[in-house]
């Protein structure tokens, strides 16, 4: 009798679902009280805006040294513990600079580029999205195969070839990672409108003389916002990875500023003199994606009214 | 609960006394089904109606004590022939044996990746406790029983292969496999054509009487009532408003809500002058009044209707009614 | 087959054939064929049928928003099969819908303010203040606050909601509407609110309907004159009083008996009609109705019945009665 217990457990957990939603509570105070119960949430939540205060008012902290400055006495100083001084907390590199202001002024970098490449892929995939789920017909094939070539492309070699011929640079990155991304935001936006499309209020507007644009624009698109944000912050946690990795080929932002892949690559050279180097600038990546692959976690637990439900409704402290 | 409730030729099944399921949201525990008590006899067919969120179903699945979490029982008993149904041990031997259920999906409760057959042989093994050649046997006589054509072709398909009619016969088939005493049907011929939905009635109605079982017929629809049930139970938001024989709810609705409803369904086989409906809108689950949660909606409102809800009374034989404006009988039972 | 003045809408030989992948197989559902059917000003025609009868194909044909494979559809005697752009347009403004599930038919995501103002913004130059006050007065036109257009749809019951699909359809003076079930997902204190809401409306507004329907009990409530179909044909149209007084067709008759009649005392007075819906992707020859119909004869095997005038306004597809 498994299949009939099934259909009970179905029943039952969109009646209590169905019961356990007043109106009055909107979506701000769920975040809230949803994010109180989530691990995952808070900790995401933390490590991302203290990332991304820290690369905000990086140049503005006073007792910080000029990430620029070099200062070859000083080159190769151990971070704190292991015979360095508070001057340098984390240690200096090669060229004497400070270990700890390279790795503020590479979050400003890698932050910035994958959070704008992400945005850019964002928009544009959606609309191809919409476009292609909602039109259909041969616009629907002409998207999607250019999606699935692009989905088969890698993107170092775009990288590359796009570097070859304009050199390198840091809005170079910026359109590369957008460009090997827009994609994934063209599929999930056209299958969701897929779904969407046939709602009746879909078909009221359309009856209304609504045009093909006001329908997507008013009815499509709202409804796809918060599926969209979760797979953003997602794609944001791989930006981030591409970006370093295009910084350690020397596609990216060039010497004297910094960046995370950019340290990397530099430090390797160095690693068994300044092991240091290599290991802050890795950890922050890390970390930095980690806690951006949390905060999308929660972001779809969160989007998924049933658990989310659930989640708010277990006992205070659980 | 007296003794006179139900027809004293029969034995009586099942007692639910009390019964109380509680779902927490976040205002606080919302009552699904509240206090509410039922008998029912054998060779009976008893009918549960109310609409959405009168929690009829909840109730279906508390019986068997299917109440999945966060909803729970919160008190009350069920009670199969003296045994405690909420043990899930005795729960367990009960269901599917004694007491079977029928939904209103059988695309849900069938087995999508099983042939009809695979799932009747399963069933028959582990609930009938049959082996070898006696279940294919059983099962080809348990569809013929439910009106399908060619079973031993039947046997080879799967449920999406079967038309909505014909699911539901199987459904009927598989739940009616280990010849339990009481079946409950939980909309069964919800969203089934007007014919088919008369063939599975039809079918069900005669099966309940040439097999001796009882049905206890939860649904939202008057009609299938009055043609399918010998007594009835009206619910409104968790608690039973009115019981009845199946004749005088008809011609002599009691309480305001039943009264309402038999005023909005829309007849068939007469021009109704109007269909006077029920003014305003079923309530929040949360925003339950103190008092009887049909009062915002009723016409027959007084201030004592705010305070406490209604017990439900005995006001004539085998007539019981939860509300204050109904006289009640000479010699009135213990009530709720 | 309304003589005395020119029909408001009117369909002829009304036919959508569609294809649809069955597997590896290209299938053609025949989800209407040669329907004919004329709304008076003022009139409310009930379409009732079972499942995949074509009556939902049959009210979006009629609404352009289905391509008919054949046939023409006249609105205030105008073909209006073919229009360009700009004239379907103007023709949106006449004819509009009410739809099933309340639920899926109000955007989520936007006011009910938002919803209701689409036609006019599609439409109109009304804009601000005076497009709230229109969309207020709607509101209150379908028995809602019309601070009820702050609100998401959300805030609202099934009921509600259907009263908000209602005010929408209004909102530019349709004089038709097409009612596709509306009723069916509401219960039964909130249906007989909402049937009285449309009754109540096509005499102050002055609409005309057309109610589709599964529900025969309902649209013997609402209907001047009714049609039934089956499998995509015709079987029987008439007057309120032919059709339920004195059902002429087998179908008919049957499905009338099936329904469950809230009263006890009507039990056991039929035999249920045998047998399965066949699938519209594989109808049978003949008249549609020959493999359930326990007056078949040879010739309901091999041709189609046409729709015959047996009184006047009653006509009748079958061989047969």
């Amino acid at each position: 009798m498994t299949a009939v217990e099934d259909t009970v457990r179905s029943k039952a957990d969109t009646g209590a679902v169905d019961a356990a939603r007043p109106e009055s509570v909107t979506v701000l105070a769920d975040l809230r009280s949803h994010l109180r119960k989530s691990k995952a949430g808070i900790s995401g939540i933390i490590i991302c805006s203290l990332f991304a205060l820290v690369a905000i008012v990086g140049p503005w902290l006073p007792f910080l040294p000029d990430p620029a400055k070099q200062s070859l006495p000083d080159k190769l100083t151990p971070p704190v513990g292991w015979g360095g001084t508070w001057s340098h907390p984390l240690g200096t590199d090669q060229l004497g600079r400070d270990i700890l202001a390279r790795l503020i002024d590479g979050a400003r970098i890698s932050l910035l580029v994958s959070v704008v490449a992400v945005i850019l892929a964002a928009i544009l995939g959606t609309a191809l999205g919409l476009i292609a789920g909602y039109i259909g017909g041969r616009i629907d094939t002409l998207i999607i195969s250019a999606a699935d070539v692009q989905m088969a492309f890698p993107g170092v070699l775009a990288g590359l070839i796009l570097v070859a011929a304009f050199g390198p640079s840091v809005w170079l990155v910026i359109i590369v990672i957008a460009i090997s991304s827009w994609m994934v935001f063209t599929r999930v936006g056209r299958s969701l409108v897929f779904t969407l499309k046939t709602s009746l209020f879909v078909e009221a507007s359309e009856l209304a003389g609504a045009s093909a644009r006001r329908v997507m624009w008013r009815h499509l698109l709202p409804n796809l916002v918060s599926s969209l944000i979760t797979l953003s912050v997602l794609e944001l946690a791989a930006a981030i990875l591409s970006e370093s990795a295009f910084a350690f080929l020397g596609f990216g932002v060039q010497p004297p500023r910094s960046s995370w892949g950019l340290m990397i690559q530099q430090g390797r050279n160095y690693i068994t003199d300044g092991w240091w180097i290599v290991t802050f600038a890795g950890m922050a990546i890390s970390i930095v994606v980690l806690g951006v692959n949390l905060l999308s976690l929660w972001l779809q637990s969160f989007n998924d009214v049933a658990e989310r439900e659930q989640i708010i409704l277990e006992r205070p402290g659980g | 609960m007296t003794a006179t409730d139900g027809n004293s030729r029969t034995e009586r099944l099942l007692e639910v006394k009390d019964l109380t399921v509680g779902f927490p949201t976040r205002d606080g525990t919302v009552l699904g089904v509240d206090g509410l008590t039922l008998n029912v006899g054998s060779h009976e067919r008893l009918g549960v109606v109310g609409e959405s969120g009168s929690g009829k179903s909840v109730m279906g699945l508390a019986i068997l004590g299917m109440v999945l979490p966060p909803g729970r029982i919160m008190g009350g008993s069920v009670r199969w022939r003296g045994e405690n149904v909420l043990d899930p041990a005795v729960a367990n031997r009960v269901r599917g044996r004694e007491i079977a259920m029928i939904f209103q999906d059988p695309m849900v409760s069938l087995n999508p990746l099983k042939t009809v057959g695979a799932q009747l042989r399963e069933l028959l093994q582990r609930r009938a406790g049959l082996e070898g050649t006696g279940i294919r046997q059983r099962s080809l006589e348990l569809l013929d029983m439910v009106g399908i054509a060619n079973p031993q072709d039947r046997l080879k398909s799967y449920a999406y292969e079967l038309s909505g009619g014909m699911r539901q016969r199987v459904m009927i088939a598989t739940a009616l496999a280990c010849e339990p005493t009481l079946v409950i049907a939980d909309e069964p011929t919800t969203g089934l054509d007007v014919t088919i939905q008369d063939q599975i009635l039809t079918l069900l109605h005669d099966l309940s009487t040439e097999l001796g079982v009882s049905v206890l017929m939860i649904t939202h629809d008057l009609g299938v009532v009055a043609q399918f049930c010998d007594r009835v139970q009206v619910m409104y938001a968790g608690r039973i408003v009115e019981r009845a024989p199946i004749n005088e709810i008809f011609t002599d609705p009691q309480h305001p809500y039943s009264l309402g409803l038999l005023k909005s369904v829309p007849r068939v086989d007469r021009d109704d002058a109007e269909l006077t409906g029920i003014p305003g809108e079923p309530l929040d689950r949360a925003q339950f009044p103190p008092g009887c949660a049909f009062e915002p909606r009723c016409v027959e409102s007084r201030d004592v209707c705010q305070d406490a809800p209604p017990p439900l009374l005995k006001i004539a034989n085998r007539r019981w009614v939860a509300c204050y404006n109904r006289p009640v009988a000479e010699r009135t039972g213990s009530g709720s | 087959m309304n003589e005395q003045a020119t029909p408001l809408v009117e369909s002829r030989d009304l036919s959508v054939h569609y294809t649809r992948w069955v597997g590896s197989r290209r299938r053609t559902v025949y989800a209407l064929d040669d329907f004919n059917i004329a709304v008076a000003p003022g009139e409310t025609v009930g379409l009732v049928g079972e499942s995949g009868c074509g009556k939902s194909t049959a009210g979006r044909a009629l609404l352009g928003a289905v391509k008919p494979t054949k046939g023409q559809v006249f609105f205030e005697g105008r073909d209006v099969t073919d229009l360009n752009r700009r004239n379907w347009r103007a023709m949106r403004k006449q004819v509009q819908m009410i739809f099933q599930d309340p639920y899926s038919a109000l955007n989520p995501k936007i006011k009910v303010r938002d919803s209701i103002a689409e036609p006019f913004l599609v439409h109109t130059r009304k804009r601000g203040a005076e497009l709230d006050a229109v969309v207020g007065e709607l509101l209150e036109t379908v028995g809602m606050t019309a601070s009820a257009a702050d609100k998401y749809p959300h805030a609202f019951s099934g009921g509600q909601r259907q009263r908000i699909v209602i005010a929408r359809a209004l909102a530019l003076h349709p004089s038709f509407v097409v009612a596709d079930e509306a009723t069916a997902a509401l219960d039964v204190s909130i249906q007989a609110q909402i049937v009285n809401l449309l009754v109540e409306l096509k005499d102050t507004v002055g609409l005309s309907y057309l109610f589709i329907s599964h529900n025969l009990a309902v649209v013997r409530h609402v209907s001047d004159r009714v049609a039934i179909m089956y499998l995509g044909h015709l079987m029987e149209i008439g007057s309120h009083h032919d059709i339920y007084e004195n059902p002429t067709h087998p179908y008919s008759q049957a499905l009338l008996s099936a329904v469950p009649v809230p009263d006890p005392a009507t039990r056991g007075n039929h035999e249920p009609l045998k047998g399965d819906l066949p699938s519209p992707m594989d109808p049978p020859k003949g008249c549609r109705f020959n493999t359930r119909c326990p007056l078949a004869v040879q010739q309901c095997f091999e041709e189609r019945p046409p729709l015959q005038e047996r009184s006047p306004g009653h006509y009748v597809a079958c061989w047969v009665n």
